[in-house]
């Protein structure tokens, strides 16, 4: 086992570095520059200037090297556009709340998403089922930015329960955590109906009917376990992407997150963070991936992490 | 430090932890706070005598983090937002856009124009340093500072041995700025410079405490380590959701300033701001969403300004066929602004039927644009068919050569764009090409001369004509589309060397009829600021060019 896991984080550390490199070549083939702005007045002197300040006008791989050393002892570097604070400064800040509504986000997500799926896949083709997919749908269709000024208008104009936008109380994460749930809630739905079906066909379950125990125990002890698997896969991704924050949603809603970084350091070009961002996020997903994969184990017995203990 | 920095990056427990603790203890607060409007400390004292409540505080947004509060360094509207207000140059912007008196008392000028003397009044720093002549000393030698690479170093330019110092070819002693003692400073110009004092109003110029800088260089980074010397001092500054000031009142004109201080918010989404703003969460908002523009400016609920900057089309001067004179000028006549800015761009915008937009303030009064004139009609479209006409003529083209017009990613530069091709379809009879590009992508191409037909919004960066005369003279980096005209270098070099203002501007007029007479541009509008203050604020100001400044608002009682 221990074997494994050297393995694995050698593995894990490996993938990082490619990640690394691919998007620095990457980043540096796109035109523009960081200090590209409307104003004409830059004299090619400041701009040199600037390119100094930062390493720049060095060769791209002087400047990858220099990049790598300052990731081994993880620091990110520093952000071209803002000038307060570094790449690790700007996410140990943003972070919190990024992470805080993404779980937020995810537990809700699977509550419902879990529940609608049992409730669909026990009913199958009746009404309820119906429902359930048709919110689904819903879900999936409706994007965020719609759903979120919606919920603003509901919630917090119309029926003044919750702050408008901005950070600060429990109050005001209610609203965003509930426009990141919704995407989700429908993926769930639907993986969890399609394998409760599934599951609930298999001769075990009919066993266990025949033997006269409530289909609400036979749900629990033996269907969700069974089923649950599909669901579990999806779970890596989403988590890594709802705790590292959303665009929209963060933006509509003034959160003080990370997601925007995303977004923003690559229209302004702002390489290190570009860099530092793609990091963090595949980090979190590299890391969040080996969990499930524990996760598989403790879920279903017969699933095994390494080949050598078949 | 940088190991314990990552640390905290990696302790995502721990800080889920915390948020876990404060989101659970404060949400025993009020929660309708959205219905409230937010509390303020104003709302408490309903009570006080007179009409300016004197504890109220402004709520602001700010939309986005300021990339810096370092006065040469956040060269841009938001950082400028928050330094006018906490901190203060030799000279302000009044409301009627000129400047007076502030750190210096009083100054005079040389006979050739190129010496400035300015003698400080008392004032302190918010540590309760006095500001001195020396901290302006040093403040001005380090905006050119190589090493520094402060974007807007350029503006300080004007200052003898200022360009050579940045350009690594000089010294920091060969900068002419000089504390001749603890109140007098000392500035030399290379050229006489009637509009350096318009330029000193910009947050470049403010001057910073020497020994705060010099003792840390990463003051400018936190409230707790900003020492300043404006109307109000930093309170509070969490990154990426708010920033707190409260009035100081070591301000030498603290009596002017008639409430308590500022709270900025950033919330970065048009719609989330005008809900905001309507449940009256926040004091002014400095745009409005797109959609209701018009709507509002119709009802009055949104007011709007002028403010100095163009929207145009660049042609470019070397690729067929705007390589001909009267092709350039049917381009700029064919267009229809009137329908164009009230059906599309909805701001009440000025037909730009000129270079230099409004906002420039002739020496004999009167605007430079509204003295100049428009050079040309609007929608124009008979003259425009004879012009295109004349030019293929000329050229000898049976067809014209393909036109392609590009713009950056964007709603509202795709919508102008489509009707422009509509327009010279319909006028001209002219097929005009769209393409869109990514807004890096798309400065790069023009910076490298490489589009044809390409638009610009130019703000201006200083108030003053030449601000956009001198963009295109031959080479200038502003000049994107090879456009260079012998008579006009010549003049514009003129012009920066003229001390006499009003044959200043007589020679500036003069430029941008030679300008306008080659056309490379196709003018669209005057840009103007669109916004709503809540009934009870007065006194925000905003200028054509500069920051805008909350000194002098008055917060009356709902």
């Amino acid at each position: 086992m221990s074997n494994f896991l050297v393995k694995r984080v050698l593995m894990m550390l490996v993938t990082l570095w490619i990640i690394v490199t691919l998007t620095f070549s990457l980043m540096h083939a796109i035109p523009g520059n960081p200090f590209a702005s409307e104003s004409d007045q830059l004299p090619e002197q400041i701009l040199a200037n600037l390119r100094a300040k930062y390493h720049l006008d060095e060769p791209l791989p002087v400047q990858y090297v220099l990049y790598l050393k300052n990731l081994v002892m993880l620091d990110l570097g520093p952000s071209i556009k803002s000038d307060s604070r570094g790449v690790n400064d700007m996410i140990a800040d943003g972070f919190g709340a990024s992470a805080w509504l993404g779980a937020q986000a995810i537990v809700i997500a699977l509550i419902l998403g879990i529940t609608f799926g049992i409730i669909a896949a026990l009913n199958r083709n009746k009404p309820l089922d119906y429902i359930a997919m048709a919110l689904a749908v819903l879900g999936v269709a409706v994007p965020s930015f719609i759903m979120a000024p919606l919920l603003i208008n509901f919630f917090a104009i119309k029926l003044t329960i919750f702050p408008v936008a901005t950070w600060g109380t429990w109050m005001h994460t209610v609203l965003p955590s509930l426009a990141l749930a919704f995407g989700p809630v429908a993926v769930i739905t639907r993986y969890m109906r399609a394998s409760m079906i599934e599951v609930m066909n298999q001769n075990y379950i009919r066993t266990a009917e025949a033997k006269g125990i409530p289909t609400f125990l036979i749900v629990i002890r033996h269907g969700i376990r069974n089923a649950i698997l599909p669901v579990v896969t999806f779970l890596g991704p989403l988590i890594a992407s709802l705790i590292t924050g959303t665009f929209v949603v963060e933006k509509i809603f003034a959160i003080p997150g990370i997601g925007k970084y995303f977004v923003d350091g690559i229209f302004n070009r702002d390489y290190p963070v570009i860099l530092g961002t793609t990091i963090f996020y595949s980090a979190i997903l590299i890391v969040t991936i080996f969990l499930i994969d524990i996760a598989y184990t403790l879920i279903d017995p017969r699933i095994k992490l390494t080949n050598k203990e078949r | 430090m940088k190991r314990q920095k990552a640390w905290k990056v990696l302790s995502t427990a721990a800080l889920l932890a915390v948020l876990a603790v404060t989101g659970c203890s404060q949400s025993a607060a009020p929660p309708q706070q959205g219905a409230q409007g937010g509390s303020t400390p104003g709302q408490a004292t309903q009570d006080a005598g007179g009409q300016a409540d004197m504890t109220a505080k402004l709520r602001l947004n700010l939309k986005t983090e300021p990339p810096s509060l370092d006065p040469p360094k956040g060269f841009d509207s938001t950082s400028n937002e928050v330094l006018n207000a906490t901190m203060e140059g030799l000279v302000r912007l009044d409301k009627d856009h000129k400047p007076q008196p502030a750190m210096a008392e009083k100054w005079t000028v040389s006979e050739d124009g190129k010496t400035y003397t300015f003698t400080l009044r008392d004032s302190k720093w918010s540590n309760g340093d006095p500001v001195t002549a020396q901290d302006f000393e040093f403040a001005f030698k380090r905006i050119l500072d190589p090493n520094n690479a402060f974007p807007s170093a350029f503006l300080a330019y004007y200052i003898d041995g200022g360009e050579a110092f940045n350009k690594g070819e000089g010294t920091a002693d060969g900068v002419k700025v000089k504390a001749l003692d603890d109140k007098t400073f000392e500035v030399h110009l290379n050229a006489p410079a009637a509009y350096f004092l318009h330029i000193i109003t910009q947050p470049t110029f403010f001057p910073v405490n020497k020994k705060v800088v010099e003792s840390n260089p990463k003051w400018a980074e936190n409230a707790s380590s900003l020492v300043t010397n404006g109307p109000f001092k930093m309170e509070d500054w969490v990154h990426d959701q708010s920033v707190k000031v409260v009035k100081n009142d070591g301000y030498w004109d603290k009596d002017s300033v008639k409430f308590a201080g500022i709270d900025w918010v950033m919330v970065n989404d048009e719609n989330t701001q005008y809900q905001m703003y309507k449940t009256s969460q926040l004091d002014m908002v400095q745009t409005v969403p797109i959609d209701m523009k018009k709507e509002l400016i119709d009802s009055g609920e949104a007011k709007v300004e002028p403010e100095a900057s163009i929207y145009y089309y660049r042609m470019n001067t070397t690729m067929p066929p705007f390589t001909n004179v009267n092709v350039r000028k049917a381009f700029a006549l064919a267009i229809d602004r009137k329908t164009l800015i009230e059906n599309v761009v909805q701001g009440k915008q000025p037909a730009a039927l000129a270079h230099v937009p409004l906002g420039f303030p002739e020496p004999e009064g009167g605007d430079f644009r509204e003295k100049g004139g428009d050079f040309f009609k609007d929608n124009d479209v008979e003259q425009a068919k004879e012009l295109l006409k004349k030019g293929m003529e000329e050229e000898g083209w049976t067809t014209l050569p393909p036109v392609t017009l590009t713009f950056n990613t964007s709603d509202t530069h795709k919508a102008i764009a489509q009707v422009l091709q509509e327009m010279y379809k319909k006028n001209l009879g002219v097929d005009v090409k769209l393409e869109n590009k990514e807004w890096n992508v798309f400065l790069a191409d023009q910076r490298a001369r490489k589009l044809q037909f390409s638009r610009s919004t130019i703000p201006a960066d200083y108030g003053d004509p030449v601000n956009y005369l001198e963009l295109f003279v031959t080479d200038h980096p502003g000049n994107r589309i090879n456009y260079s005209n012998k008579d006009y270098d010549a003049l514009v070099e003129k012009i920066r060397n003229t001390a006499n203002e009003t044959e200043r501007f007589k020679l500036m007029h003069d430029a941008e009829k030679i300008f306008m007479d080659d056309m490379p541009l196709v003018p669209i509008y005057f840009g103007t600021k669109v916004y709503m203050d809540q009934s009870n604020i007065k006194g925000i100001i905003r200028h054509p060019v500069g920051t805008i400044d909350y000194k002098w608002v008055e917060i009356g009682k709902k």
